[in-house]
């Protein structure tokens, strides 16, 4: 494959990648790693 | 006892998400499904803390997590569901022409058409920063088979996209060819 090509493709597919990643991140994940936090440090 | 996971631990989890859920919602076509795969995702690591190597990629070996995950409990439901429609709305749509020779929503059609084996190691070692000894591992598989599965997959979106090389080059993606050469 020409590397033109697969320059074409591999910035296409980073393009593709980094709008997955620049979306807004769900509160339910921090919250998630907060309890699991709190519920560590209850335990202990 | 198990040990409670460092604070460290903890911040570069939550730095991971946005890659997690990136990397989730490429397997399975589908937010929700991608939502619920890095809570899993995170709930195992978090447990499982302590096989973690301080020092060794928490990327890779939260993507071996993720994937094993896929595979034995979401696949059959996963590209079933199809919600990319609120996957990308808005952004996306107005980004593709200007930024790229390729529309970028014919990228996606064109990316969900490989089969999964060869659409997960491309955007392992084509946009998440892994090398292709971390993608073997994290598949289980020969460094050998990785880069044979990113070449079959870069020859199948060229084919699914039309694309035959500089010679096919209309004006737009002249300068689009220009505009890369002068920004590697």
């Amino acid at each position: 494959m020409h590397e033109w090509t697969k320059n074409l493709l591999g910035s296409a597919l980073k393009s593709y990648y980094d709008d997955l990643v620049a979306a807004p991140i769900p509160d339910r994940f921090i919250m998630l790693l907060a309890e699991l936090e709190a519920k560590e440090t209850r335990d202990e | 006892m198990s040990s409670t996971p460092s604070p460290s631990f903890r911040n570069n989890l939550v730095k991971e998400i946005p890659n997690l859920r990136a990397f989730a919602a490429s397997l399975s076509g589908s937010m929700q499904t991608a939502d619920d795969l890095v809570q899993d995702t995170l709930l195992k690591a978090w447990s499982h803390a302590e096989k973690f190597t301080e020092g060794t990629n928490l990327r890779a070996w939260l993507f071996t997590i993720l994937r094993n995950t896929y595979y034995s409990m979401y696949r059959r439901r996963g590209r079933e569901v199809q919600d990319t429609d609120g996957l990308y709305s808005s952004k996306v749509a107005v980004q593709g022409n200007q930024e790229s020779a390729i529309d970028l929503a014919d990228f996606r059609v064109a990316l969900a058409k490989l089969p999964e084996e060869q659409r997960e190691v491309l955007i392992m070692v084509g946009a998440t920063g892994l090398s292709y000894e971390e993608a073997a591992e994290i598949c289980n598989v020969a460094v050998g088979t990785i880069k044979s599965r990113v070449n079959r997959a870069r020859n199948r979106l060229a084919e699914l996209l039309d694309i035959k090389g500089p010679s096919d080059l209309g004006p737009d993606r002249a300068s689009f060819a220009v505009v890369q050469a002068s920004n590697p």
